[in-house]
């Protein structure tokens, strides 16, 4: 699949009969790790969980989209906001996000993390924690190769100064 | 980047899907998804009963004794045993796109094509059948021009208004009069049971609705919006009508396009004019229509599958002016038309004016924003725009549009300059980290306070300081000028000297 003249690695998905289940398996983890990385974990698996919903609703006019996960990441966008915005904004965003067993990540970082700009911390932890290439982390995010690598880079460059951790 | 904090990421990662995964998740299913009440939802049973118990007075039968506002008579055709709907009729003289208007004289397409002429009294609205054909009524009665006919035929001697037409698997059925309806099925012209319907009426202000598709608000001051919802999404808000034009209907929608009428008195009047938004660029046009001839119009083809992107509001920008929630409503389109721009490591900065489109629709609320003494045409902003162009922050320049614009080290620098029809001058100054701004005015006419965000400081027309602008912003290039993106031809400003002057009056 290309997209943005970037050829993106994942399965191009089917319009078959069963489409809709294809879809999904291969998309949700995809909208659900964006919206978890740009609004935190309990607020982005909502969001998530709202907009694969009205895929399924939509299916038929989603399916001929040509970024339909990058639709839905939109939709799950606006929906977190919502839910954010009902909550008030002064709840961490990565609230009970702690290191799983024999892993260790600074205690400062989660916090970091939120004090970035949404498409910073998007980017960041889409390319680095998750491992995608830029071209994945565009087509889900909607924006340009480019765009994400601006911001990775602006990003990474703020938590090595708040971390205090050499290049 | 160095390995340690890569591999904090990666943990950080499995911590957060971890988290995510002991909240609940939408799994795939054939079951309707719960808390969902959009279109695709309305075949659903389950949902079918939320309508009808939120919408009791549309769509319930009437009391006993109730007096219907139309009558069913005589069925003038005979009723076929099953009706297939023509998505794309071959013998159809009905354009597949743009749109049809009806009236005395008969259904004109907007490529001019004549759809059908005829002479007649009393016509209203026109509404598509879902099948590539149309309907409408006039004084004799309902009448349909199903998509592979030339002609349209008297279905049912019935009066009243035409509210929508319903597809169904029978054949498409007309509803007629809203506070009852009644139920004709057109293609026996016989009674049809009372259907679950797409328009929410308002029994009491005659209000229309599309359910779960689209309505129209009044808020408190007149402005009457648009507000396009898809599945829960709110797509667009659009201000349609006002004190100008107090009447708004949607005459028909698409899924993408909107096709409206405006009345300066009730809708009980013919339409004084149709405009025709398109949802996916948020483009305004104006159609031409001549009130004593037209009564009515609708789309032609299919609806439109694309959905337009959702709506996304401004980001709670930290300076808010005076009513200026009017323009974070707005879809961007409509809100902004750059006049100049200049990029920063934190976005975009520009000067903005409404559209030309939203200066169109500001005729249905008289120009002035609602609740406010400037006009729509008045207003200008400084806006912070990110990557993906949703706007972050800004500064509302009611009365003083800015002209010019130029980013520092630590600020950004705008300004307008006066004159004939917005005399006064402006230097505005934005902190790019912090996004606070000082905006100083130069008054040279009466004042214009009535209008102007009380934290503004102005300089009176009397006050020695008001020289100074000259010095500061100048047409020539000049020794500590520096040029700076004008829409009004080159300009020079001392940005230094903008910075202590405005640091002296700030002290002042």
């Amino acid at each position: 699949m290309l997209y943005n003249g970037v050829h993106v690695d994942w399965p191009a998905v089917t319009t078959s009969e069963s489409g809709f289940d294809a879809f999904f398996r291969e998309v949700e983890p995809r909208v659900r790790a964006a919206l978890c990385s740009a609004y935190g974990a309990d607020v982005g698996a909502e969001a998530a969980a709202e907009a694969l919903a009205y895929g399924w609703e939509a299916w038929e006019r989603l399916s001929g989209m040509r970024n339909p996960a990058g639709y839905l990441y939109k939709l799950g966008r606006d929906r977190a906001r919502r839910i954010r915005s009902r909550q008030g904004r002064s709840l961490p965003l990565f609230r009970g996000v702690v290191p799983l067993e024999d892993t260790w990540f600074e205690p400062g970082l989660p916090a970091a993390l939120e004090r970035l700009s949404e498409r910073q911390r998007s980017a960041v932890i889409l390319r680095h924690g998750y491992g995608w290439t830029l071209a994945e982390v565009a087509e889900v995010l909607g924006v340009s190769v480019p765009t994400v690598q601006k911001h990775t880079d602006r990003g990474l460059e703020r938590l090595r100064r708040e971390l205090g951790v050499d290049r | 980047m160095s390995n340690d904090l890569e591999q904090q990421l990666a943990a950080f990662a499995r911590a957060l899907e971890a988290r995510s995964d002991q909240t609940e998740k939408y799994t795939a299913s054939p079951q309707p998804p719960k808390h969902r009440a959009g279109l695709g939802a309305l075949a659903m049973a389950g949902v079918a009963v939320v309508l009808l118990v939120v919408l009791p007075i549309v769509f319930f039968k009437p009391p006993e004794g109730a007096s219907p506002t139309s009558t069913l008579l005589t069925p003038t055709t005979m009723p076929p045993t099953t009706w297939v709907p023509t998505t794309e009729p071959t013998a159809s003289v009905i354009p597949g796109e743009g749109w049809a208007i009806l009236g005395s004289t008969g259904i004109t397409a907007s490529d001019g094509t004549v759809i059908w002429a005829g002479n007649g009294t009393g016509r209203g609205r026109l509404v598509r059948d879902g099948g590539g054909g149309l309907v409408f009524t006039d004084s004799k009665g309902l009448w349909w021009m199903p998509g592979d006919t030339t002609e349209p035929h008297l279905v049912a001697e019935i009066s009243g208004e035409l509210i929508e037409v319903i597809p169904t698997s029978a054949g498409p059925v007309a509803r007629i009069g809203s506070c009852p309806s009644t139920f004709v099925n057109l293609t026996d012209g016989g009674g049809a049971p009372e259907r679950l319907g797409r328009i929410n009426v308002n029994c009491e202000t005659g209000d229309w609705g599309q359910v779960g598709r689209y309505d129209l608000y009044e808020d408190p001051d007149g402005l009457i919006w648009l507000h396009i919802i898809e599945f829960d999404m709110t797509t667009a808000w659009i201000p349609v009508g006002g004190p100008s034009y107090p009447s708004v209907r949607v005459e028909d929608f698409d899924g993408g396009r909107v096709l409206l009428s405006r009345r300066q008195g009730d809708l009980d009047d013919p339409p004084d004019d149709l405009w025709l938004v398109d949802l996916h660029d948020v483009s305004v046009v104006e159609i031409p229509f001549h009130r004593d001839e037209h009564t009515g119009a609708a789309l032609l083809g299919p609806d439109d599958t694309d959905l337009p992107a959702p709506w996304e509001p401004s980001l709670e920008p930290p300076h808010r002016g005076d009513r200026t929630d009017f323009f974070d409503r707005l879809p961007v389109e409509l809100r902004i038309d750059v006049q100049a721009e200049v990029e920063a490591d934190e976005g975009t900065w520009l000067l903005s004016r409404p559209s030309s489109e939203l200066s169109n629709l500001s005729g249905a609320w008289g120009c002035r924003v609602p609740g406010t003494d400037w006009c729509t045409l008045e207003y200008g902003e400084v806006l912070l725009l990110d990557a993906s162009g949703s706007i972050v922050g800004y500064v509302p320049m009611p009365t003083v549009p800015p002209k010019w614009i130029a980013v520092g080290e630590e600020y950004v620098y705008a300004g307008a300059v006066g004159d004939g029809a917005l005399p006064d001058s402006t230097l505005v100054r934005i902190d790019r980290e912090t996004m606070e701004w000082c905006v100083v005015v130069f008054e040279a006419d009466e004042p214009y306070e009535w209008a102007m965000p009380q934290e503004w400081i102005v300089i009176p027309m009397d006050d020695p300081r008001q020289a100074l602008l000259a010095q500061m912003v100048r047409v020539d290039p000049f020794e500590g000028g520096n040029a700076v993106e004008s829409v009004i031809g080159p300009r020079y400003v001392d940005l230094a000297a903008v910075d202590e002057f405005i640091d002296g009056v700030v002290g002042d």
